[in-house]
C-alpha cells in the first residue's frame, strides 16, 4: 500500500504522520542543522549537542538513537508502544533545554574516542575538500577541531541558534502518541551557508585511494538522476562483480549538499592488481550509459524499485524523512503518488543527460596514476594557482629550499619553481596551534601550510607573527605534540640555468666562493703587485720584490685558467 | 703545469665516417596495392580503401592492411570524415582505433617504461582510450571481425588492464577466428614479463598456440617470437649472447620451422604475410648461428626485409645487412655479394625503388 501523508504541528513545530509497520511505531525530530553548517574551528559543535541531549537518557526498553548528518541533526525511536515515543520526545526536548556545562569534558572525551575508532574519511574527505574547500561538504575531510576548543557558552550558543522550533521537523510512522510535547525553544528557520563548489576542471582525479576506485559526484534532485546513479549501480554490480570478478561491492552513498543538489559516493573494491581494470570499466560503464541512455527493461526496473520501496515496511519512514527535509527547506513535499508518476515520466534520453552531467561533475579518486584514469582527466593540481608578492622570505634551519614567504597578504611555502602552496589571511578557515609550537594555517580553498618552528631560521617567531595576523576565533589550540613532519626539502632541485648550480653550504664553502671570485682575485693582485712595488722601495732590496711579484703572478695565472674552463 | 707555455694547438678536423651498409626496409612490405592505398590516404581519398576492405572476407589480409596502412603520423581530418560518412559500418572505427593504437605509442616511443618522459603518460593513455572506444564499437558493429578483438589486446596491455582481461580479448578474437595470427603475434607481447606477464606464461601460450596448429600453419612462429622476447630479457652479455645457442631453445625453433615456413604445406594467408614470417626466422636462424638456414630464408625474402625483428639491434636496414654479409663470411668465407646481384642469384627481378624506407 503507497503510504499517504498528513501534516499538523504540535507546538509550533510541523508534525508529518503516516501509517508504518502494524504493530510498531517509530518517529523521529529532525532539525535543519548538520556539519555543513559548522565553521572549521567549530567542526563537531552540532555532534557535541547530539551527544549532551541524550547523555543521561541511557536507561530506556526501547530503541532509540541519534545522528550527525550534512544537513540534518535527528533523534530518531521506535517501539511498539506509542507511549514511549512521547517519552523519548520529552528528553529529547529537556536535553535539548538542560545546563550540560558539568559533563561537557566527559562527553569531550566520549567523542574524541569515537572519532578515533571511526577513522577518518579517508579520499571522500579529500574529493570533498578539493571540491568545496575546507567548508561545507569539505569539513568531513578534517577532525572535529571544535572538541579542542569549544566551551559550553559556545555549544549552548549552537544549540539556542538551531535546536528551536521555528527549525524543526517531527515525523511519526505509526499513531502519534497521547500527550505529545514537542517544548522546543522558539525560534527560525536559519539560512544554509552558501555551497557553491570551488572552480575546477572537471572531471578530474586524485590519488590516494586504497582498496579500489571510487567517483565522487554532485547531481541535481531530479528523478532523471535518480535512476542513473541506479541504474549505473546495477550496471557496475554486473560488469565488476559478475562479469569481470574484479569487484566485491559496488557501493553507493548519497547524501544532500544543499537544497538543489546531492552528492554521490560511487566505491568498488578491488585488489591493487585489478584496480586498472576496474577504473576502465567503472569509466566505460559511465561513458556507455551517458551515449546510448538505458535499455527499457532498466528504466522499467528501476520504476519498480521506486514503487516497491514505497510500499515496503521501510517506505513510510523513507517518505516521512524526505517529507521534513522539504518542510525545513521550505519546499512543497513530493508525495508518494507524485514520486511514483515522476519515475514513470523518466525517458531512456533524461537518464543518458543526467549520467553525462554526472561524468562532467566527477572527481575519481584512484590509489595512483592509473592509466584509464589519466587517459581520460587531468590530476586535480598540487599547489595554489596564484603567488603572493612580496613580503619576507624565510630559509629552512638547513639549505635553501623550500622557502617560506610571509606577507601582509598571507603565507606560500614554494618547494621549487612556480610550485606555491598559498594560504591567504582574509580567506583562511582556521589556525591549529600544538603544544610544541608547530602550527598548520589552512585556507579556505584547502590548501594548507604546516609548519615546525624547529625547521625554520628564527621559526618561532615566524609562526608568531602569523599567528598574530589572524583572529582568535580562527584558532585552535591543541594540547598535543603536532604531527611529526618531514624536514622541508624541495620536490625536485630548482630549475638550472647556465650560471645556476646548487650551492653548497658551510664556511668552508663561502670561503672557496669568495677566494673564486675574480673581482677578489683581481683585487688582490694588484694589492700584493703594488705593496710589493712599495715595500721594495721602503727596503731597498731588490730581491724582496720578487715573493711579492711571484704571488701576484700566481694570482693572475690562477684568475686567467678559470675564466678559461668558464668558456 | 707550466707557468708559461705555447698556445694549444688547434685539432685537424674530423672526417666524416661511411655509413655502415644497409639494405631497403620497403614500406607496407612492398605491396603494390597497399602502397596505392597510401598514396590515396595521403590524398585523404579513404572510399576506395573502404570498399576493397569491406569485400576482403579474409581475416589475415585485412588485418594486413589496416595494420600497414594505420601507421600514419599525427592524426589526418579524414579519419573522422571516414567515421561520420559511414555510420554503420565497423570499418572506420576499426581503421581509427588501430590508428589510435599507433598513434599511442607515437606519443609514448618504442623504449622501456624508464625511457619514457614523465609527460608522456597522460597523452599515451589518453590516445589509448580513444583506441579502445573505437575498436569497441567496431566490435559490436560486426560480430564476425576479429580483427577488432586482436587490436585491442594491445591496448589493454597499454592501458595495464590486467591479463585476465588481455586473455579474454584474445578469447573473443580467437572464438570468431581460430588462431588468428594478429591476436596470437599480439599476445606474446601481452603475456611478455614486461608488460605485466611473465616468461613462462609467455612461452606457455606460445606452445599452446603451436600446438594447435596444423602443419604448415604461420601462427607456429609464435614460438619464435617468444624466445626473442626471452633474449631481448636475458640478463646482457654471454646470458643474451647464448641464449639462442641453448639446445633446448635450437630444437624448439626448428621444430616449428619445420613446421611453417620450412614445411611443404606452408601456406600463408597471403604472400605479404609470409615476408614477416620468414623474417622472424632468418633472425632467429642468425642468432642460433645456422647460416645455410639463415640464407635460404634471406633468399626467399629477397627485397621484402621489415623492420621486425632486426629493429631490436639497431637500424633494421644495417642489422639486416650486416647480419647477410656475416653468414656468407662464416658460411663461404667470402664477402656477401652486393645486394642487387644477391636478389639476382635468388631469382628476384629489379628490386623495388619505390616504397622503399630508408629510415629504418
Amino acid at each position: 500500500m503507497i503510504p499517504v501523508v498528513e501534516q499538523g504541528a504540535v507546538d509550533g513545530v510541523p508534525v508529518l504522520r503516516t501509517g508504518g509497520v502494524a504493530g510498531r511505531h517509530a518517529a523521529g525530530l529532525m532539525f535543519r542543522v548538520g556539519q555543513f553548517d559548522e565553521a572549521l574551528p567549530d567542526r563537531g559543535v552540532t555532534h557535541m549537542v547530539e551527544h549532551l541531549t541524550l547523555g543521561g537518557h541511557h536507561e530506556a526498553t526501547y530503541h532509540f538513537n541519534a545522528s550527525v548528518e550534512g544537513r540534518y541533526t535527528q533523534y530518531v525511536a521506535e517501539s511498539a508502544d506509542p507511549a514511549d515515543i512521547a517519552t523519548y520526545l520529552r528528553a529529547v526536548c529537556a536535553g535539548l533545554a538542560a545546563d550540560h556545562g558539568q559533563v561537557l569534558e566527559r562527553e569531550r572525551r566520549v567523542l574524541r574516542t569515537e572519532a578515533a575508532s571511526r577513522g577518518g574519511t579517508g579520499v571522500l574527505g579529500r574529493c570533498l575538500v578539493e571540491r568545496y574547500g575546507a567548508r561545507g561538504p569539505g569539513l568531513l575531510n578534517y577532525d572535529e577541531f571544535g572538541l579542542e576548543r569549544l566551551g559550553w557558552a559556545d555549544v549552548a550558543a549552537w544549540r539556542a541558534r538551531w535546536f528551536t522550533s521555528g527549525n524543526a521537523a517531527l515525523w511519526v510512522a505509526g499513531d502519534l502518541p497521547d500527550g505529545l510535547e514537542l517544548s522546543l525553544a522558539r525560534g527560525y528557520a536559519q539560512p544554509s551557508p552558501d555551497l557553491a563548489p570551488q572552480p575546477l576542471a572537471l572531471p578530474a582525479y586524485v590519488t590516494g585511494a586504497k582498496g579500489g576506485i571510487a567517483a565522487a559526484l554532485v547531481s541535481d534532485r531530479s528523478f532523471a538522476a535518480h535512476a542513473a546513479l541506479d541504474i549505473l549501480q546495477r550496471r557496475l554490480t554486473q560488469a565488476l562483480r559478475h562479469d569481470h570478478g574484479l569487484t566485491y561491492d559496488v557501493g553507493l552513498d548519497v547524501q544532500e549538499v544543499d537544497s538543489g543538489h546531492l552528492h554521490a559516493w560511487l566505491t568498488a573494491d578491488a585488489l591493487p592488481e585489478q584496480v586498472p581494470m576496474a577504473a576502465h570499466v567503472l569509466l566505460s560503464t559511465f561513458e556507455t550509459l551517458a551515449t546510448a541512455g538505458p535499455r527499457e527493461a532498466e528504466l522499467a526496473a528501476y520504476r519498480r524499485r521506486v514503487a516497491d520501496g514505497l510500499a515496503s515496511p521501510a517506505g513510510p519512514a523513507g517518505l516521512l524523512q524526505r517529507h521534513a527535509r522539504a518542510v525545513l527547506n521550505g519546499k512543497p513535499p513530493r508525495s508518494a503518488a507524485d514520486s511514483i508518476r515522476l519515475a514513470a515520466e523518466v525517458s531512456p534520453q533524461d537518464v543518458a543527460k543526467a549520467t553525462q552531467a554526472l561524468r562532467e561533475s566527477m572527481l575519481v579518486a584512484a590509489p595512483y596514476d592509473v592509466p584509464a584514469v589519466q587517459g581520460r582527466m587531468g590530476r586535480v593540481p598540487s599547489f595554489s594557482a596564484t603567488a603572493i608578492g612580496g613580503g619576507k622570505a624565510h630559509k629552512p634551519a638547513t639549505g635553501d629550499w623550500p622557502t617560506l614567504t610571509v606577507s601582509d597578504e598571507g603565507v606560500m611555502l614554494t618547494r621549487a619553481a612556480d610550485e606555491h602552496v598559498t594560504v591567504r589571511y582574509a580567506t583562511a578557515a582556521a589556525l591549529l596551534r600544538w603544544n610544541d609550537g608547530k602550527q598548520s594555517l589552512i585556507g579556505g580553498d584547502g590548501f594548507s601550510v604546516t609548519l615546525d618552528p624547529a625547521q625554520w631560521k628564527n621559526g618561532a617567531a615566524v609562526v608568531s607573527a602569523i599567528a598574530a595576523r589572524l583572529p582568535g576565533a580562527l584558532a585552535v589550540p591543541i594540547d598535543r605534540p603536532g604531527p611529526a613532519t618531514a624536514a622541508p626539502r624541495p620536490a625536485e632541485p630548482p630549475a638550472a640555468g647556465p650560471a645556476t648550480e646548487r650551492r653548497a653550504s658551510g664556511p668552508a664553502a663561502r670561503l672557496a666562493r669568495i677566494v673564486r671570485n675574480r673581482t677578489f682575485l683581481a683585487a688582490s693582485i694588484a694589492i700584493l703587485f703594488l705593496g710589493g712595488i712599495a715595500w721594495t722601495a721602503s727596503s731597498g732590496s731588490a730581491s724582496a720584490l720578487s715573493p711579492v711579484a711571484l704571488g701576484a703572478i700566481v694570482l693572475a695565472r690562477v684568475l686567467l685558467i678559470s675564466r678559461r674552463r668558464r668558456r | 703545469m707550466p707557468l708559461f707555455r705555447k698556445k694549444d694547438p688547434v685539432p685537424p678536423p674530423a672526417t666524416a665516417a661511411a655509413p655502415p651498409p644497409s639494405v631497403p626496409v620497403l614500406k607496407c612490405r612492398g605491396d603494390e596495392r597497399a602502397l596505392e592505398f597510401e598514396e590515396q590516404l595521403a590524398r585523404g581519398r579513404w572510399q576506395e580503401f573502404h570498399d576493397f576492405l569491406q569485400e576482403t572476407d579474409n581475416w589475415g589480409i585485412r588485418s594486413f592492411y589496416v595494420s600497414e596502412l594505420s601507421t600514419i603520423p599525427g592524426r589526418p581530418q579524414w579519419l573522422d570524415e571516414w567515421v561520420a560518412a559511414r555510420p554503420q559500418s565497423a570499418l572506420p572505427l576499426l581503421f581509427r582505433g588501430v590508428h589510435s593504437k599507433n598513434w599511442a605509442w607515437e606519443a609514448r616511443g618504442g623504449g622501456r617504461a624508464k625511457t619514457v618522459k614523465k609527460d608522456a603518460w597522460p597523452l599515451f593513455h589518453a590516445r589509448l582510450v580513444e583506441a579502445d572506444r573505437d575498436l569497441a564499437a567496431a566490435a559490436a558493429l560486426d560480430e564476425l571481425d576479429p580483427t577488432a578483438w586482436a587490436a585491442s589486446v594491445i591496448v589493454g596491455m597499454g592501458l595495464s588492464l590486467g591479463q585476465p582481461e588481455l586473455r579474454r580479448r584474445f578469447d573473443e578474437a580467437h572464438r570468431r577466428d581460430p588462431l588468428n595470427g594478429a591476436a596470437c603475434v599480439n599476445m606474446i607481447q601481452a603475456t611478455s614479463r614486461k608488460w605485466g606477464g611473465s616468461n613462462e606464461a609467455m612461452l606457455e601460450f606460445a606452445r599452446w598456440a603451436a600446438g594447435q596448429a596444423p602443419d604448415g600453419h604461420s601462427v607456429h612462429k609464435v614460438v619464435a617470437l617468444a624466445h626473442i622476447e626471452m633474449w631481448l630479457d636475458a640478463p646482457k652479455g654471454e646470458p643474451q649472447r647464448g641464449y639462442f645457442r641453448s639446445p633446448a631453445v635450437m630444437q624448439e625453433v626448428m621444430d616449428v620451422a619445420r613446421r611453417s615456413i620450412l614445411s611443404p604445406n606452408y601456406a600463408p594467408e597471403g604472400i605479404a604475410l609470409s615476408w614477416a614470417d620468414r623474417n622472424v626466422f632468418a633472425f632467429c636462424f642468425r642468432l642460433m648461428r645456422e647460416y645455410a638456414a639463415q640464407l635460404e630464408q634471406m633468399r626467399l625474402i629477397g627485397p621484402h626485409v621489415v623492420a621486425f625483428p632486426w629493429v631490436y639491434q639497431g637500424t633494421a636496414g644495417q642489422k639486416y645487412e650486416e647480419h647477410r654479409q656475416h653468414a656468407f663470411k662464416q658460411l663461404y668465407a667470402v664477402a656477401a655479394p652486393p645486394w642487387e646481384a644477391f636478389l639476382a642469384s635468388a631469382g628476384w627481378a629489379q628490386p623495388p625503388a619505390a616504397g622503399a624506407d630508408q629510415a629504418q
